[in-house]
């Protein structure tokens, strides 16, 4: 009740904000109180594009959601399985040959924004190598999957590694557990806590990505659109991306306190829900 | 803990597939006919826009009642036949019987006259109101005269299958210009139903040899061949995609991978590359650009600081032509482009000098007695433009000191700029619809729409009303000469270039005449070639 409250006042909140910007820039193209403009927002009307007068913001912005979601979540999901199975194969190996190489690739990767992996993707590999395709997935997935990757991979590196200093890994391995075992079901669980408060506010990061990705990859998408409508001065539609991240992250935020609380057991204790 | 492990692997799992799935790409591309567009199309009322993209898709799913072949003839389309009196002015068409619209409702002479008062309402804003003119009455209706009853306007309807068209005056090239989109027939039912939401993928009501089947706002347009089209038998291309490309850089790869089959838009730097090869295709196009000044600035009102501004650029152009187009293209010397019959040219330019330039311009400030302000230069906002501003930027403020600053829009923020007469100078680029000089100097009579110039030149208006209704060849060039005199002399615009035009086609990409032969594809005396895909097939 309490969560659904808050996402209410959020909700008000952002579309007062959007009916001040559309009086203020004079796209209020339908002659409408800002009671009724609430209470439609709050319904799921954004309103009317600028640029095509016979579609709502909303139908304009999930035309192209396939592409959006796909980048997203599938980058997301491949990032996270590479991520858990790199740490938990640096975790046994730390302090050895291979630990200081892969540290500092991560750290170049993380360094490195995608508006700069993206391009030099295209003309190196596609363009000079005629690999794959440009109007494809493959490489706007491995681009934004090597950048968030990284990221990932630095948190979870650093939860295993401190959970592998405790006491009941000792334990553990005094009552004679394989190392696999011990790995996976003790200490990555107990690591996971830092990693999965960092996963909202990545995921509003990818959605970012997903965005510039689009955009130089020419994939028709629901960011190549925003760019294209703030380039057209369609305020409408870009409130609408803005409120439709709002709402994500606020979703996100939600889903991985609930997460929170199933994974990790310290936390069970502690009644947040 | 045990039933969340088991549901998020197979969970996974799923999505992993579905992701790779997508990834494969379409297996038959070899019947479909694709298309680069830059931008999608804002609507599909013919009466609403005028981009590129909207008239190549209007033209294939709406139809005329006549046709232009691919050797420029005229040739029935929807029309049986039709009849034209003595004195050149009333046009009678008999429409094909028993055409039905997508829907399966009859069309009839309802339709087409509904379409054509739509097209002068002034409600309806139809911004190629200028080519309506012709018909009598037209003007002074879309204007709002009181004295203008619906009943005065020259569109009649006879039967359930006749229309009578009344000119105001005898036009050459009435039949030309009824072959164009301007003249669609809209389905009367479907746009009286929906209002303006007729255009949804989900109500559009269609006649024409193809049928919208998908739009995917800003990504991709499908036209499907439409079966009971009456020339159904002469399509050859099943599908045609419209893709939205944005990055124009991606073209030429794109169209060596084999994805896109017609390349018309080349980026900057490609064009030394593309110059030497074999396949491209180079045209003159029967097009001039031009800078417009807007008048109803104070400052612009002095002819002398038009002058000393038009002649600073005119000096530079063949340095702008090898830096910015790299020699694609022709001097423009005036308003009206080269290549016409009995054309007297004539060459305002040779007044220009160095020396004059600076003199013209101290005169002019000081007879202005302000400070200038910095211009704005208002243009669509497309990569090679902005280039092309920077350099007319840079050539300004070297030679005269003066100051601007670009403002690149999108083309409906530009054209409501426009409107509003808000900027200082503009890139115009008229496209002429036939081969006469007509479509170049209509753009500046008074109160037209389109007169961003905003000159408001009672001589002006005489000379081209008396030249527009010269039968003669000759005569007419004369008389056309006159008019553009007026705006040449005077340094209303500032002629830019004559455009040339490089393009490239799949190599299996034929045209087809009317007796289903197939040909090399040529284009027209305008330089374009043609957007009916009607007119093409791909050779097996």
């Amino acid at each position: 009740m309490n969560k659904i409250l808050t996402f209410f006042i959020i909700m008000l909140v952002i579309f007062s904000f959007d009916y001040l910007i559309l009086v203020w820039t004079n796209s209020l193209t339908l002659n409408i109180s800002y009671l009724d403009y609430l209470r439609n927002g709050l319904m799921g009307d954004w309103g009317p594009t600028l640029r095509y007068e016979d579609k709502t913001v909303i139908e304009a912005l999930f035309a192209n959601w396939q592409t959006t979601i796909i980048l997203l979540l599938s980058s997301f999901f491949i990032s996270n399985i590479i991520a858990t199975l790199l740490a938990l194969f640096i975790a046994t190996k730390w302090g050895k040959v291979l630990d200081f190489p892969i540290n500092i690739t991560t750290y170049i990767l993380v360094c490195t924004p995608v508006i700069i992996s993206a391009p030099i993707m295209i003309h190196q590999f596609i363009f000079s190598w005629n690999w794959g395709d440009l109007q494809a997935y493959t490489f706007p997935i491995i681009v934004l999957t090597l950048s968030i990757c990284s990221l990932y991979f630095k948190y979870l590196r650093l939860g295993l590694l401190e959970s592998l200093d405790k006491s009941f890994i000792a334990a553990a391995y005094a009552k004679g557990l394989s190392s696999t075992r011990i790995l996976i079901h003790y200490a990555l669980r107990d690591g996971l806590g830092t990693f999965l408060s960092i996963i909202p506010s990545t995921l509003v990061q990818l959605f970012s990505m997903v965005i510039a990705v689009e955009y130089i990859f020419d994939l028709p998408g629901m960011g190549r659109f925003a760019i294209q409508s703030a380039l057209n001065r369609d305020y409408p539609v870009v409130l609408g991306m803005i409120n439709i991240t709002v709402i994500l992250t606020y979703i996100m935020t939600l889903l991985v306190e609930f997460l929170q609380i199933k994974l990790v057991p310290k936390l069970r204790m502690k009644h947040v829900f | 803990m045990n039933n969340m492990k088991y549901m998020i692997k197979p969970l996974l799992f799923v999505i992993l597939i579905f992701s790779f799935n997508l990834l494969k790409g379409n297996e038959n591309q070899s019947q479909i006919l694709t298309i680069p567009i830059f931008e999608d199309v804002p609507t599909f009322d013919p009466h609403k826009s005028n981009s590129f993209a909207s008239i190549s898709v209007w033209m294939n799913i709406f139809s005329t009642l006549l046709e232009e072949d691919v050797h420029g003839n005229i040739i029935h389309n929807l029309a049986s036949k039709y009849e034209i009196s003595a004195d050149k002015l009333v046009y009678t068409f008999y429409l094909k019987k028993n055409l039905k619209w997508s829907d399966g409702l009859d069309i009839t002479a309802d339709d087409i006259v509904f379409s054509w008062f739509r097209a002068i309402e002034p409600q309806t804003k139809n911004p190629m109101i200028s080519e309506l003119y012709f018909i009598k009455n037209a003007k002074e209706y879309h204007l709002g005269l009181k004295s203008i009853k619906k009943e005065d306007v020259g569109i009649q309807k006879i039967d359930s299958h006749t229309v009578k068209i009344t000119l105001s005056n005898p036009s050459p090239y009435f039949l030309i210009r009824f072959a164009s989109f301007v003249y669609t027939i809209l389905p009367k039912h479907t746009i009286e139903k929906y209002g303006k939401y007729w255009t949804k993928l989900e109500n559009i009501v269609t006649y024409g040899p193809y049928t919208l089947t998908k739009h995917r706002t800003d990504a991709k347009i499908v036209l499907t061949s439409f079966k009971a089209y009456w020339n159904a038998q002469r399509i050859n291309i099943p599908q045609v995609k419209y893709l939205v490309l944005k990055n124009n850089q991606y073209y030429d790869y794109l169209f060596k991978k084999g994805k896109i089959d017609i390349l018309d838009s080349i980026p900057q730097n490609k064009i030394l590359d593309w110059i030497n090869r074999k396949e491209t295709k180079i045209v003159n196009n029967f097009f001039v650009s031009h800078l417009s000044f807007n008048l109803k600035k104070p400052y612009f009102q002095n002819i002398l600081l038009r002058k000393a501004l038009s002649c600073t650029i005119h000096l530079k152009k063949s340095i702008i032509l090898e830096k910015y187009l790299y020699k694609l293209g022709r001097i423009a010397k005036g308003v009206v482009p080269p290549g016409l019959p009995y054309y007297p040219y004539k060459d305002y330019m040779n007044e220009c000098s160095s020396k004059s330039i600076k003199e013209d311009f101290k005169k002019a400030i000081s007879e202005l007695s302000m400070p200038l302000p910095p211009f704005s230069l208002v243009f669509v906002s497309h990569p090679e433009l902005i280039d092309f501003f920077q350099i007319i930027q840079d050539v300004w403020m070297e030679t005269l000191g003066v100051k601007s600053v670009l403002v690149p829009l999108s083309w409906n923020s530009m054209l409501a700029k426009l409107v509003k007469g808000e900027h200082d100078l503009t890139i115009m680029s008229p496209a002429a619809s036939i081969f006469d000089p007509i479509d170049f100097l209509d753009w500046y009579i008074t109160n037209e729409p389109r007169n961003f110039l905003g000159l408001k030149d009672p001589e002006y208006d005489r000379l081209f009303d008396e030249a527009q209704k010269e039968f003669d060849l000759k005569n007419r060039m004369i008389k056309m000469a006159k008019v553009e005199d007026i705006i040449n002399r005077n340094f209303y615009l500032i002629p830019l270039f004559n455009n040339q035009q490089m393009y490239r086609l799949n190599p299996k990409l034929k045209m087809v005449n009317h007796n289903n032969q197939l040909i090399e594809p040529t284009p027209d005396k305008l330089g374009h070639l043609s957007a009916r895909w009607i007119n093409w097939a791909f050779e097996k």
